[in-house]
């Protein structure tokens, strides 16, 4: 698979090894490469700079050829906007975009996203715990 | 009619001003709490302080209800995502962008979001406007059409003088546009008009005209 993760943060890093580690061909995309920095040291993959809101951005970087686009940012509306130019723009099969918000993550998904909200995820885990 | 704005700037404050004394209702939403007094002390109790691209606040805000809803805020992810709220989730008839970055204008359309107004471009064609070395300035576009009003102006090195209107590269809008002379009023031009240094054509063009047109009176051709 060809998968490209927008953000640098711990979710982004992780996810982003786990896949290289599994033969994936990845593609980290932040502002900066300094923002790479933490990535653990048997990430293999691929880091680039710059705005993954940008179409041009994006084109350069080959998201035409892309399997997936995880949009994994801390902020919900960059992450919103970067999956549906990766969906409708380039038609990336498989997008993935993290909403805080639980009630945007809910909008987001009549649009058709693929939405998750991390808050919504863990309050609906732990409630499944405890009807265990 | 109401009016919600995201987004307390400089062009908001003369557009909700306009808009009150036009006798409208205007909420600006506003995170800066000095911005919001700053309108406040202009023009009375019109903010609400939060992020036009929550949920919360937009239901605060009753924008449910309204007429407009404007986003022109400084960040263009923020203003397409109030904008697919508003337009979406809230059924607000008019959604209205401000772009920060004039080449998202093409993703905006591809997401739904047909009306957005470049800041860069206005300020650029307002310039190009007040120096003549521009042959072509784009004045305005007819939104919904793919249509762009603009404005040819006849220089000395245009090549355009001297010629029939029929016998240029401007032969299309003959019928169309309109000529404007220095001291005369302005007229209707048709094919047989001979065009003179000085004069602009006002026209109607297609969108996907207008950058050919530009390269081709750049060129001097006529």
């Amino acid at each position: 698979m060809n998968a490209f993760i927008m953000g640098s943060g711990r979710v982004a890093s992780e996810l982003g090894t786990l896949l290289d580690l599994e033969g994936h061909k990845v593609t980290l995309l932040d502002f900066e490469l300094s923002m790479f920095d933490k990535l653990p040291a048997k990430f293999q993959g691929r880091t680039l700079a710059g705005d993954a809101t940008d179409e041009e951005f994006l084109r350069k970087a080959g998201l035409k050829n892309a399997d997936a686009f995880i949009a994994l940012t801390r902020d919900d509306d960059r992450n919103a906007m970067a999956a549906q130019i990766a969906k409708h723009i380039f038609g990336v099969p498989k997008v993935i975009c993290r909403i805080y918000d639980p009630p945007r993550e809910e909008f987001y998904k009549t649009l058709g996203l693929e939405a998750i909200s991390p808050i919504m995820l863990f309050a609906r885990l732990v409630k499944g715990r405890l009807e265990d | 009619m109401y009016v919600v704005m995201f987004g307390g700037g400089e062009v908001e404050y003369y557009l909700s001003k306009e808009f009150i004394e036009g006798g409208h209702e205007v909420l600006i939403i506003e995170e800066d709490s000095k911005k919001r007094e700053r309108l406040e002390e202009a023009l009375g109790d019109i903010t609400l302080g939060g992020s036009g691209c929550r949920i919360q606040c937009l239901d605060q805000a009753g924008v449910s209800r309204a007429d407009v809803f404007i986003a022109a805020s400084d960040a263009d992810e923020d203003n397409l995502a109030a904008c697919q709220l508003a337009q979406i989730k809230y059924k607000v008839p008019r959604v209205l962008a401000k772009l920060n970055n004039p080449r998202n204008r093409n993703i905006f359309r591809k997401l739904g979001i047909e009306n957005t107004v470049d800041m860069a471009a206005l300020i650029l064609e307002n310039m190009k406007a007040q120096i003549p070395v521009f042959p072509l300035v784009r004045l305005s576009e007819l939104e919904g059409e793919d249509l762009e009003v603009v404005q040819v102006r006849v220089s000395e090195d245009s090549g355009l003088a001297g010629h029939t209107l029929g016998d240029t590269k401007l032969a299309f809008v003959a019928g169309s546009a309109c000529l404007v002379r220095h001291g005369e009023a302005p007229t209707g031009a048709d094919a047989a008009t001979i065009l003179e240094v000085g004069d602009s054509l006002i026209g109607v063009v297609a969108r996907d005209m207008v950058g050919k047109l530009e390269s081709e009176l750049s060129g001097g051709e006529g």
